[in-house]
């Protein structure tokens, strides 16, 4: 019934292997969820980045852009707003808010042009917000029929 | 019972071995895939950067990106880049095929006649292109030269000339079986030609490898920009200003965008500013 020192030895060096292998597999487990982590950190980053890049273009694309004979007036066409939606597929709030002159406090569309100050130009949210972020920039915004610039407020509300 | 006890030994080492084998496997994998994605996010965020900067930028510029992973970009109905095994959807790039390693990114505004889009070309350091012209396309080629001056892969050659591998040759004249461009198409060996109306049209078409993709992609753009102008011209129309004109000669633009067609839509919307309207565009 004895186990010789040899059988004693063997089995210890078993469990030792076992043990080692077991704490590694477990400290390669959380560096792995720690690897996630700092993916979905990266993810975010990335959203964030893509919500300040296009601050800074949205201004100037085919959509929004006031132009006169092709040429960039650095201005919103206020027009245009009414009228069309950037081509994106995050899921975001873009809207232009006239800051000055204050016009009445209102969501802007055709019937009610120009006696309005809020421009919602693309509004996707998802099932589900867990959170939120708006960031924005001034901008001009010129009305072709008035003839007059304004200065507006373009918001954009990242959901994640 | 020792034997026996023994047995029990090697069993379990086998079990807990192959348990603990098909762990390290798959994370491994797991942590290649993880880091993978990780490199495309950045890769993406840098792009992103980097278009940003070029559409920015007053100044026709160029910016240069490395691809750490093979990255191939592809259109089928919608631009897709694929990073590794991972699939992302674009906007607006031009590209041919795969890129690994560095690449300088240029931008152009497409016009038709008014700004329908600003395109992307990505193109490897390592892709050399000859662009062969002779006597009769020799102002088009002066044109396309001072247009892509920031550009160092591209060489310039008159015909005729002696074609290396490495190089790809596009041919400013009427020749069979090679991609040859006119001062109103480009025609390809084993596909059907392609109308453009404008050079940076004409770049989107030489630099893809999937020119037919980019046209329809770019044909759409026209007729969703032209809808736009046409809503805008509804809410401009008064008494003081007709805009009649202009919405018919919009109406047909998307089937024929002819340089014609285009030269007379800016001649109107000229004429609408000088008689005190609100420009279209």
């Amino acid at each position: 019934m004895k186990k010789n020192c040899g059988q004693i030895q063997n089995m210890e060096t078993i469990l030792v292997i076992f043990i080692v292998t077991v704490i590694i597999a477990i400290a390669i487990g959380l560096f792995y969820n720690l690897q996630l982590k700092s993916l979905d950190s990266l993810k975010y980053n990335y959203q964030q980045n893509r919500a300040y890049n296009l601050l800074s273009t949205l201004p100037l694309s085919a959509e929004l852009q006031y132009t006169e004979l092709n040429y960039d007036k650095s201005s919103i066409d206020a027009l245009k707003l009414l009228t069309s939606s950037p081509e994106l597929k995050s899921s975001m709030k873009i809207e232009i808010q006239q800051i000055y002159p204050e016009p009445p406090k209102k969501v802007c569309t055709i019937s009610n042009y120009p006696d309005c100050s809020t421009y919602i130009i693309y509004n996707k949210p998802p099932i589900t917000i867990t959170s939120q972020e708006s960031i924005s920039t001034p901008v001009s915004l010129y009305h072709p029929l008035q003839g007059k610039k304004a200065f507006a407020n373009l918001i954009i509300t990242v959901y994640y | 019972m020792a034997k026996g006890n023994q047995q029990f030994n090697w069993i379990f080492v086998l079990i807990a071995g192959s348990i603990f084998l098909i762990f390290f496997i798959t994370v491994a994998v797991k942590y290649k895939s993880l880091q993978e994605e990780k490199t495309s996010i950045e890769l993406l965020n840098n792009l992103d950067i980097a278009i940003t900067s070029l559409q920015s930028s007053p100044f026709q510029t160029t910016s240069e990106l490395t691809f750490p992973l093979e990255t191939a970009f592809s259109c089928n109905k919608k631009i897709t880049i694929t990073i590794g095994n991972k699939q992302y959807q674009t906007e607006n790039i031009i590209s041919a095929g795969k890129i690994k390693g560095s690449a300088i990114i240029m931008s152009k505004n497409i016009n038709l006649p008014f700004k329908i889009s600003t395109v992307y070309y990505i193109l490897p350091e390592s892709a050399n292109y000859v662009f062969v012209y002779d006597k009769d396309s020799e102002e088009l080629i002066s044109t396309i030269k001072q247009d892509l001056s920031l550009l160092k892969n591209i060489n310039y050659e008159k015909y005729p000339v002696e074609e290396n591998k490495n190089y790809q040759y596009i041919y400013f004249l009427p020749i069979k079986n090679k991609i040859s461009v006119s001062k109103t198409s480009i025609s390809y060996p084993d596909k059907e030609s392609l109308p453009y109306y404008g050079s940076p049209q004409l770049y989107s078409f030489i630099f893809s490898q999937q020119p037919d993709c980019i046209s329809s992609l770019l044909n759409e753009k026209l007729e969703s920009k032209t809808q736009l102008y046409k809503n805008k011209l509804s809410l401009l129309q008064s008494d003081k200003c007709d805009y009649t004109l202009i919405n018919s000669k919009l109406q047909e633009l998307p089937g024929n965008p002819s340089i014609e067609n285009q030269q007379s839509i800016i001649e109107i919307n000229k004429q609408l500013i000088n008689q005190n309207c609100p420009a279209v565009f």
